[in-house]
């Protein structure tokens, strides 16, 4: 009697697990509400000016860079000219009166 | 693929049954499974100029939909911690009640017993969770899960063995509380 229970208990139990594994079967695919396409669409017409403004804020950066380089490049250059010019002045004078 | 051939129409129209649906079972919530669809995209338009076929495209979609569908959820995972501390958010509410959620796809007379599945598929690691998910809620084959998941497969055979293990001991536990409150 005892094992008899046990078994049908054991069925149901099988049963509730084997129900609960196969209730996806059938399952139907659900479309999409039909304004998600404009959504996305949005989203991406809202990055795009931000994507373009970043581009923008970085060449600005690296022209700024490259002209603040070339601007003290020049004029350390025109400095060591000077120096040039005065050691060379200095090299000329013998230090002697006349 | 470049951008200018990319026609992101075309693309929505022929996968966006696709992404919804896998969104949908990963998150059990609507609203949550639009906001993925969007993201995912929006991501495929931003990246599409890295695309390389070697992969199909069907492939891709699947991977960026998995792997933005991960993310919401560790989010949100990682919200429901910063507001335990503090008031309940909105979050937190419906993540705590992602068990009611009755998913718009399944049969009416399936739709109590999908519930339960759910709710246990939501407790399995997350390699076992979209093993399962893709093959035996999606209706995938086994090479389409590896192909997707980047695996072999018989790792993929084994990994949705290991998920329906579990997911019967799971739910052997839930027979025997039903059980005894009855």
């Amino acid at each position: 009697m005892k094992d008899s229970e046990t078994s049908s208990e054991k069925m149901k139990k099988e049963d509730f697990i084997e129900n609960i594994l196969n209730s996806t079967n059938g399952i139907i695919k659900i479309n999409p509400n039909e304004d998600l396409l404009s959504k996305i669409q949005a989203k991406l017409e809202d990055e795009k000016p931000a994507e373009s403004y970043t581009k923008w804020l970085i060449a600005a950066s690296i022209l700024l860079l490259v002209s603040l380089n070339v601007g003290i490049l020049s004029n350390s250059n025109q400095k060591t000219s000077q120096n040039y010019e005065l050691s060379d002045l200095v090299k000329t004078t013998d230090n002697q009166l006349y | 693929m470049q951008k200018n051939q990319f026609d992101l129409n075309k693309i929505y129209q022929a996968h966006k049954v696709l992404v919804y649906n896998v969104a949908l079972n990963y998150l059990q919530n609507v609203e949550d499974a639009e906001e993925i669809t969007q993201d995912v995209f929006v991501k495929v338009y931003q990246s599409m100029d890295t695309f390389k076929e070697e992969s199909h495209i069907k492939t891709w979609i699947y991977r960026i939909t998995i792997n933005q569908s991960l993310d919401f959820i560790k989010k949100k995972k990682s919200k429901k911690r910063f507001f335990i501390f503090g008031t309940k958010s909105d979050n937190e509410y419906e993540y705590n009640n992602s068990s009611d959620f009755e998913h718009p796809g399944i049969l009416l007379e399936n739709q109590e017993d999908a519930k339960i599945l759910f709710e246990v598929i939501n407790t399995l690691p997350e390699n076992q969770k979209t093993a399962f998910i893709l093959a035996k809620v999606d209706g995938l084959s086994n090479p389409e899960v590896a192909e997707i998941m980047e695996m072999s497969i018989s790792a993929i055979e084994s990994l949705v063995f290991r998920a329906k293990n579990s997911l019967k001991e799971k739910l052997s536990n839930k027979f025997e509380e039903y059980r005894k409150k009855n």
